[in-house]
């Protein structure tokens, strides 16, 4: 009875010493898993402002495909068969648009068109004054292209 | 009259006690052992998250065009249409946006001279970089061919970088 006791005894102090170390250890974990859960705030919200200048990114390329400058510049230089003079270029919303300084030739013209360059819409005459004489139409130096249309 | 030991009273009381203890701390043991497992695996989960995001955040966007360490990103952004054919009279940047990972989306506008080839140039420069730069706008005139440029970079910010 006496050796049960002293060996229960012991159990006892070694379960103890036991239970000590394990609540260290969950303290320790538990103490990881809080830097953890801290770093993975921090990271979420670099991630969503990353996530979002991102995707802002991605759509405006998709938009804005800088090719399409190339492709009219080419299609222009295929169409008057060699370099041709331009007084103006412009290229915004993802859209070209091409004066050239002289006016072209019907063939240059047709050439355009098939390659994707288009002359821009002429304004709509004013509704004020239907009856006034349609004024003469300017020379087709301006032509427009996009991502989509140009070939 | 007998005479009974202290020894002999305490023993039985003693045993139970420790019998006691020794049941209690294990039950606490058991308990503890499980938290212990909860907590390891909480753990677990949370490092895998973390690395997750991590990973998230350097696919994001990149490669920088300017490297912000290596000079004032205009005057990079300047070199480098130099190189494509234009004559750069002013490179400003006009606004930027934290983009994470030490990289910032600047906005530049660059003025300057150019001809119809050097143009071409730009927009292909720009077609070939879809990851690092985004041409925004663009426009060519007058018979000295000047031209003016709205671009978007990204640009490694001049700080140290994240670890």
């Amino acid at each position: 009875m006496e050796t049960l006791t002293i060996a229960g005894i012991c159990l006892a102090i070694l379960l103890a010493a036991a239970n000590l170390r394990v609540d260290r250890e969950i303290d320790r974990a538990q103490g990881k898993a809080d830097a953890a859960t801290s770093l993975i705030q921090t990271r979420t919200a670099e991630a969503s402002g990353v996530q979002r200048v991102a995707n802002a990114w991605r759509t405006a390329s998709t938009v804005r495909p800088a090719g399409v400058v190339d492709c009219a510049l080419g299609a222009v230089a295929k169409a008057a068969g060699g370099p041709v003079a331009i007084s103006r270029l412009g290229y915004a919303n993802g859209g070209v648009t091409v004066r050239l300084a002289a006016q072209p030739s019907d063939t240059v013209v047709t050439a355009l068109r098939a390659a994707g360059l288009t002359p821009p819409p002429r304004a709509a005459p004013p509704a004020s004054d239907p009856a006034a004489p349609a004024a003469p139409a300017p020379p087709a130096l301006d032509f427009q292209t996009s991502a989509a249309e140009c070939r | 009259m007998p005479v009974t030991s202290p020894r002999r009273s305490f023993g039985p009381a003693l045993a139970v006690i420790a019998a006691v203890a020794v049941v209690g701390l294990a039950i606490r043991l058991g308990v503890q052992i499980s938290a212990l497992d909860a907590a390891r695996s909480d753990l677990a989960n949370a490092q895998q998250t973390a690395s997750d995001l991590r990973s998230a955040t350097t696919a994001g966007l990149g490669p920088a065009l300017l490297d912000g360490r290596m000079g004032k990103p205009a005057d990079l952004l300047a070199q480098d249409l130099a190189r494509l054919g234009i004559k750069p009279q002013s490179v400003q940047m006009v606004g930027a946006t934290p983009a994470g990972r030490g990289l910032t989306v600047a906005r530049f506008i660059a003025e300057g001279r150019a001809d119809p080839a050097a143009v071409d140039h730009v927009a292909l420069w720009a077609k070939a970089n879809p990851r690092s730069t985004i041409l925004e706008a663009l426009s060519l005139s007058g018979a000295g061919g000047d031209v003016r440029i709205e671009l978007d970079a990204l640009v490694h910010e001049a700080g140290p970088g994240p670890t």
